[in-house]
């Protein structure tokens, strides 16, 4: 059984949590329940005087309290080894699946929807590390059972066998109702996230509805989805309350069995070649009928935490494709507690002489438009922009050629080395990167700038002046040290294109790639960005998309893009003179040679 | 304990309910009743016993406590559907209320809160609220009932016992009370660590190529190890702080039930009980600690429902700004407009001053400007999202302020730039789930605006999932889509801020066919990005830092090549305008 050896593998990476909680369980389900029943027995056949044991009723109360104050302290104890057990195996699976996810995204992307990665990352370690709890709870309960049967055959075997019996049958069908449970937990669960989804939905488009005035229609899907939730909810909770009720019911029937035929052995008026069954009997059997109903329910946990476990663990595995199997739940280094590894260094800086693509090829996964056959190269200090209509393949062209894409097909050569794994090569300091809808994260500007480089004012000043947001950082209340995002300031999407620009620019890459800025920045900042990039005196070799005239100008060689192709390349004069699709781009960007903007190309 | 808000919270939407409420109180007492006689039973059965009578009178004893036993459970499952039912419909009829009070606010309330936020108000608090209305007036009554009926059990089986035994119970709810909190506070620490992993993880797997290509791996797995490791502490601190907590209460609870042993044992010796009391004491003394849980935990949980109540208190406190006035009906067809000395602000910031101009019925204006000039403000105003700070505007004649909130909006059509796309079917995206719209209705609109061929090509047609997952829309598509929820309102003004996005040609037609046919015979306001929208126009105004900057008929203007607007045709729309 493979998940049994994932849940030994964990439990070995826990050790000593893992240990502690099965020593746990063993005390407060074994060793103490065992003669806590015979303590009681103790009690009430001193007191009826038909004891055995030895015991007198007082010395049975100092056992008995002893025993129980044992019990309650156990946990405090062995300081409580259940919750670091599985949260360091929490701790585990959640950082193998988000380094996985890094590490992987130049291959392969995130597979799945973010929610749903978010899901796996937070809900499916929570089932692995459940079923190293149920091992160890297994082990103790498991102990008990057997002892206890032992102790109860060696009293009466008949009456043993009458109450045991019963408590194995019923347990399947509290298996078959567990089932049955699972699944209208699913249900409840789907019910639950389709009320979520859909007021998230009117939430978010509040203002279409108040436009098409239709709020009242909204209101009552979402009431009638809110019904189907309760449905399924209470059908969940009733059966759960039902197998409840079942297990309870377990005890008393056994307890009503123990009275049924105890009112004829307790009444001596059985055989006199069997022994007196006492009301101190009567007691332990109550007790320890009270430990084993839960039996049938652990081993069914067990089995069904083991099954959940394969399923999480595939799950998680999903989200890491690129990874080898099971590697989640692989032992690897965690920090529990500080100091933190710091980042790593930065990697040596290598100068660019010269950037070659060939016939690189990439199609979205959803099967939309992608890029076919695509082959150019830069210099060193060459502004290289790529040009053409939408849906020409620009985006997925620079998305491709970082690596934040999965290639199809092509290679890359950087100064005629030929680079395997690009998502892993094109990073800081080789290359830098601005999205075309770049994100910032809840956290101060300055942090979001540096993103992990050490914090160099200079530095930071020149990237923020060639990102023109000198005056969006003055105009905030803390300046660089103001928290933006969800919690914080909420920037514009101007704001944060040029914060992403800043950043880029902190990297002080050889190669910069620059996706279109012109949604969220005027023609004029943009032009302003392009003037200060090649005014700041150090050699910049770039890679940008922009159909704008000011960076046409400027640039050494165009590619032109239409369809995934590659259509043409040149400078803006002789792509003029010699496309069809270059004039209509520069027709329809309204520019004429002697148009606004900062002047002729260099 | 409770406040009036409680109070009102609990007659609006438990009283509807009121016999049932009665019908669950009166199982749990009855569940209460037959959980005290379990134990009773059994000592009838150990005295009998013990005393000698026969088996046939043990055996009936026996099966009563069967019988009792079975009934205990049927009234646990009953008393739980019906409590959960309760739960569920109050707190989803709160949950429409809610809903309906949200999406009466205004904009500006949405922009500052966000859907995440709001939906954490409008489904998260009403869950904790929902445990309130289910168990907590219910479950409180239950057990306080259930914790009397056995003192009193006890102290009629032997008063010395019972006092001993309800002195403990008093210091373990003393001490439940106390401790509770310092568990209370490392649960709440422990969830918000939780949560500030999670939102994290959100965030970072949001922004992946911003963090891959900015070479910050080592940075973000550093921040993802600081809050791994919050999370151990914290939520290991909240484990050990309620495992010493149960530990306390226990210790109280074994010393609790020595001390009633020691003095049974004592009477016993005495000939004062019988053996079957003592049986009693340690069964009520083992049961006394499940009702004093119920109710320390039920504090607490009324704690975390007394943060949701108020927040949800503080969201039926805000009002929508613009309030709903009742007033004069707008007239039918075509509607006039007249701008009349506007002025706006957003907070401090001037956004218009004193903006002036008039259009006649079935005229179309196309707004020009540059970004931030105010345009997307005077649509927004013309829709009544915000009041205005001076002037007025007069639509048909009649001041909007005048006029009922609902008239308004369903009079005038308003297609914004960002088209709010549901991941839905097509056809709820259009009707937006208004159930009156049939599917001929749909087809013929989409006849109308000429884009039938638009909606054969989908794979699907109306039943087409759109949105997140489903097909995704170009952003001319979803202004399509806009058009069409416009469409089926048959409005007097349209209000259309065009999408400023390039189009690929096909979409462009679709869309300029849509237009021209939505401003047939309608008044119409476009905040126009393409010089074939602005030539549509009759008048042009063009803004200026929020005023008139130019005015006037579009064929007067072009034919002036002085004025602003002929430099515009002249250095191309776009680049100006966008």
């Amino acid at each position: 059984m493979k998940q049994f050896r994932i849940v030994l593998r964990l439990s070995r990476f826990c050790l000593a949590y893992f240990v502690g909680n099965t020593s746990y369980a063993v005390v407060v389900f074994f060793v103490i329940p065992l003669p806590l029943g015979l303590a009681t027995r103790a009690f009430f056949d001193g007191l009826s005087g038909a004891s055995a044991a030895g015991l007198n009723a007082w010395s049975a109360i100092a056992a008995i309290v002893a025993l129980q104050l044992a019990e309650a302290l156990a946990g405090p104890a062995l300081g409580s080894p259940w919750s670091p057990l599985q949260l360091k195996c929490q701790v585990l699976l959640q950082r193998n699946l988000f380094l996985g996810v890094l590490r992987g995204y130049g291959r392969h992307g995130l597979p799945v929807a973010t929610g749903e990665a978010i899901s796996r990352f937070r809900d499916d370690p929570v089932e692995i590390a459940d079923a190293l709890d149920a091992l160890s709870d297994l082990i103790g309960r498991s102990l008990f059972a057997i002892v206890a049967a032992i102790v109860m055959a060696q009293i009466n075997a008949t009456m043993a066998a009458l109450v045991l019996i019963p408590l194995f049958l019923t347990s399947f069908l509290a298996e078959l109702l567990d089932r049955q449970i699972s699944s209208y937990r699913a249900a409840a669960r789907e019910a639950s996230g389709r009320v979520a989804a859909f007021l998230s939905e009117i939430l978010a488009s509040q203002l279409a509805f108040k436009v098409a005035g239709t709020t009242a229609a909204a209101l009552a899907r979402f009431a009638a989805l809110g019904e189907e939730r309760r449905r399924t909810d209470v059908r969940e909770a009733v059966l759960d309350q039902t197998m409840n009720a079942l297990n309870l019911n377990l005890v008393h029937l056994g307890t009503g069995i123990v009275l049924l035929l105890g009112a004829q052995a307790v009444n001596q008026a059985a055989s006199p070649d069997q022994t007196p069954f006492t009301i101190g009997d009567l007691a332990l059997f109550v007790i320890y009928l009270d430990g084993l109903t839960w039996y049938p329910a652990e081993v069914g946990r067990i089995i069904a935490d083991l099954k959940r476990l394969r399923v999480s663990l595939d799950r998680m595995q999903a989200v890491v494709p690129g990874e080898p199997p099971d590697a989640v739940a692989t032992p690897a280094p965690v920090h529990l507690h500080g100091p933190f590894p710091a980042a790593t260094a930065p990697r040596e800086r290598e100068p660019l002489a010269r950037l070659e693509v060939r016939g690189l090829t990439c199609t979205h996964a959803s099967g939309a438009r992608g890029i076919a056959d695509v082959s150019f190269s830069l210099e060193r200090g060459a502004f290289t922009v790529i040009a053409g209509r939408v849906g020409a393949g620009k985006s997925t062209l620079l998305r491709a050629l970082l690596g934040l894409l999965p290639r199809d097909g092509g290679a890359t050569f950087w100064n005629g080395r030929a680079i395997a794994d690009p998502g892993a090569f094109f990073v800081p300091p080789r290359a830098a990167y601005t999205a075309q809808a770049p994100r910032l994260f809840s956290d101060t500007l300055r942090a979001n700038l540096l993103l992990g480089r050490p914090d160099d004012a200079e530095a930071l000043a020149r990237a923020i002046h060639a990102g023109v947001l000198e005056r969006d950082v003055a105009g905030l209340d803390h300046g660089l040290d103001t928290p933006i995002g969800t919690r914080g300031v909420k920037l514009s999407g101007g704001q944060i294109q040029r914060a992403a620009a800043a950043r880029m620019f902190l990297r002080e890459a050889e190669l910069l790639v620059v996706d279109d800025l012109s949604s969220a920045l005027d023609a004029e900042t943009e032009a302003e960005l392009w003037s200060r990039l090649f005014a700041c005196g150090r050699e910049v070799t770039c890679l940008a998309v922009s159909n704008r005239p000011t960076a046409l100008r400027r640039a050494d060689q165009i590619l032109l893009m239409a369809e995934g192709r590659l259509i043409d390349r040149g400078r803006l004069e002789d792509l003029l003179l010699g496309s069809a699709e270059m004039r209509h781009l520069w027709a329809e960007e309204g520019a004429t040679p002697s148009g606004s903007g900062d002047g002729a190309p260099r | 304990m409770l406040s009036a808000f409680d109070r009102s919270l609990l007659a609006t939407y438990l009283m509807p309910h009121l016999s049932r409420v009665i019908l669950l109180a009166a199982l749990l007492c009855g569940g209460i009743a037959l959980q005290l006689a379990n134990p009773q039973i059994v000592r009838a059965f150990i005295d009998r016993a013990l005393a000698g009578q026969s088996a046939a009178e043990l055996v009936d004893v026996a099966l009563l406590f069967l019988f009792v036993a079975m009934l205990t459970q049927a009234a646990s499952i009953a008393e739980r559907a019906l409590a959960e039912n309760l739960g569920w419909q109050s707190a989803n009829a709160l949950r429409v209320d809610l809903a309906r009070h949200t999406l009466s606010l205004d904009d500006r309330f949405h922009a500052e809160h966000g859907a995440g936020e709001l939906l954490e108000r409008i489904d998260g608090d009403v869950a904790a609220i929902a445990g309130f209305f289910s168990r907590f007036v219910v479950q409180v009554l239950g057990s306080g009932l259930f914790l009397i009926g056995m003192l009193v059990l006890l102290l009629r089986a032997d008063w010395r016992i019972g006092l001993v035994l309800t002195a403990f119970a008093l210091a373990a709810l003393l001490f439940m009370q106390r401790g509770g909190g310092f568990v209370a506070r490392r649960a709440v620490a422990a969830r918000q660590a939780s949560a500030r992993l999670i939102d994290f993880v959100e965030e970072r797997l949001g922004g992946l190529p911003d963090l891959k290509s900015s070479g910050a791996d080592g940075d973000t797995m550093r921040r993802l190890d600081e809050r791994l490791a919050a999370r151990f502490q914290r939520m290991r601190a909240a484990a050990q702080a309620g495992s010493l907590y149960n530990a306390t209460v226990g210790v109280l609870f074994i010393l609790g039930t020595g001390v009633a042993l020691a003095l049974g044992v004592a009477l016993h010796e005495a000939g004062a009980v019988t053996l079957g009391t003592i049986y009693v004491v340690v069964r009520y003394a083992g049961m006394i600690r499940q009702p004093l849980e119920q109710l320390s935990q039920q504090m607490h949980s009324f704690q975390q429902a007394t943060a949701g109540i108020s927040r949800v208190r503080d969201l039926l406190a805000t009002h929508p700004a613009i309030a709903a006035t009742s007033g004069h009906p707008l007239p039918a067809g075509a509607l006039g407009l007249a701008v009349d000395g506007v002025s706006f602000q957003y907070g401090a910031e001037p956004v218009l001053r004193e903006v002036t101009f008039q259009l006649a019925p079935g005229e179309v204006l196309g707004l020009l400007g540059r970004t931030g000039s105010g345009k997307t403000t005077i649509a927004r105003l013309l829709f009544r999202l915000h009041d205005l700070a001076a002037g007025a505007i007069r639509l048909g004649g009649i001041d909007l302020r005048e006029t009922s909130l609902e008239d308004l909006r369903g009079r005038v059509g308003f297609v914004t730039q960002e088209v709010q796309i549901l991941h839905a079917t097509l056809r709820e995206n259009v009707t937006l789930f208004d159930p009156t719209v049939s599917d001929d209705r749909l087809t013929a609109l989409f006849d109308d605006l000429g884009l039938a061929p638009w909606l054969a090509a989908l794979p699907e047609g109306l039943a087409t999932v759109l949105g997140a997952g489903g097909r995704g829309l170009s952003a001319g598509e979803a202004q399509l889509i806009a058009l069409a929820r416009v469409f089926l309102k048959n409005p007097g003004l349209v209000i259309l801020d065009e999408a400023s996005a390039r189009l690929d040609p096909a979409t462009e037609r679709y869309l300029t066919g849509a237009i021209d046919r939505l401003l047939n015979r309608r008044t119409g306001v476009v905040i126009a990005h393409r010089l074939a929208t602005v030539d549509r126009a009759d008048r042009i105004v063009i803004l200026d830092e929020g005023r008139v900057a130019e005015e006037g008929l579009r064929a007067v203007l072009a034919a002036d090549p002085t004025s602003r607007f002929a430099q515009l045709r002249r250095t191309g729309v776009r680049e100006d305008l966008a």
